[in-house]
């Protein structure tokens, strides 16, 4: 029994009359027709394309972060531009505030910078001599509960705040 | 078709240049049996006759890509077994229907399929085997039908000979209750 009748025995199925016998050219028809469809498609690539698509594309991608790269640059230089007219917009900003503060106190517009400068430098911080001097000069201007101290506050802020070495220093003088 | 036989038309495939010969060769070898594998699943001869060509054309686009890590035979079996299964389930997605519905549409088409000459206890047959799950219907189709062996079906499905041998008797008792509950 042949395989076609004895599925057709077992299942019932059948096929068309010389199904198989035919089946072959058509299937080749197929074949040849799908085959054609793709070749006839009527487009063309120029020669040695797809050898050289590699290398085409691998010089678009460096080309592409080069542009990238130079584009990040140009950004940067952009910024430092922004930052330059920022710092001159500043700076006459600046001029323009001194100016109007020296047309206010011109008692300052005859001190040179330098000299304020080479004070700063020279000068020691106001020491304790200074301090004693000042106070005594104002005297008069302090108020009378800072004058009248007690001997008590004395000796309590002496033990408490006072450098003794400079004191022995002060009196020894 | 012998060991080496096979061999040697596989590397005749395989050639360059004009494997129309070879090609012949196993298209003359495999029509008829892959042809009742495919028709069991998808009942109808169009639609069988849809898929083997498309087997065949899968066949001859992707032969260069058949390692021999199974037999050819083997490999057919189960490209026809994807293609039809597929085919199902295409059809069932385009109507918006579950695989099931379909089987029983399939079914329904068969009393008046001029292709169909079964007798009522065939027709039953093919109802009873509608209702089985997939893998169900595949391994008795293959077993019952076809007279695969096991080793074969398991190569073919990439399923376990214990699994299967289970799914065929679950299979062959659903079918016997089913027909005896319709007597």
């Amino acid at each position: 029994m042949s395989v076609k009748e004895k599925n057709t025995y077992k299942q019932g199925f059948k096929t068309p009359e010389d199904y198989f016998p035919t089946f072959e050219k058509r299937l080749f028809e197929k074949i040849e027709q799908e085959q054609l469809f793709e070749k006839n498609t009527g487009f063309r690539v120029p020669d040695a394309y797809f050898e050289e698509m590699e290398q085409k594309t691998l010089s678009k991608i460096m080309n592409q972060h080069i542009k990238k790269s130079s584009s990040k640059v140009i950004s940067l230089q952009l910024v430092g531009k922004i930052a330059m007219a920022m710092a001159a917009s500043l700076a006459i900003f600046m001029c323009f505030q001194w100016i109007v503060q020296s047309t206010q106190t011109p008692s300052l517009a005859s001190i040179q910078i330098s000299s304020i400068e080479t004070y700063l430098e020279d000068e020691p911080i106001i020491d304790n001599y200074d301090m004693m001097a000042l106070l005594e000069e104002s005297k008069d201007t302090f108020p009378e509960e800072l004058i009248e101290l007690s001997k008590e506050d004395i000796e309590e802020y002496l033990l408490n705040s006072a450098d003794f070495i400079e004191l022995i220093e002060t009196e020894s003088l | 078709m012998h060991q080496i036989e096979e061999q040697e038309l596989i590397q005749q495939l395989q050639l360059e240049g004009d494997t129309s010969k070879a090609f012949s060769q196993l298209v003359r070898q495999y029509k008829q049996p892959l042809y009742w594998h495919i028709r069991g699943i998808v009942l109808n001869h169009e639609d069988a006759d849809d898929v083997l060509q498309n087997v065949f054309i899968k066949v001859y686009k992707n032969i260069s890509q058949f390692k021999g890590d199974s037999k050819l035979y083997t490999w057919l079996y189960r490209i026809a077994t994807n293609e039809s299964l597929t085919f199902i389930k295409k059809r069932a997605k385009r109507l918006q229907i579950t695989d099931e519905t379909l089987q029983n549409k399939m079914i329904a088409a068969l009393e008046s399929d001029v292709y169909f000459e079964g007798n009522d206890i065939q027709l039953k047959l093919q109802k009873a085997i509608a209702i089985l799950p997939e893998k169900q219907r595949l391994v008795f189709n293959m077993k019952y039908f076809t007279e695969h062996t096991f080793e074969d079906i398991s190569e073919i499905l990439n399923t376990s000979v214990g699994g299967l041998k289970s799914n065929y008797h679950i299979a062959v008792k659903k079918i016997k209750e089913y027909i005896t509950n319709r007597e």
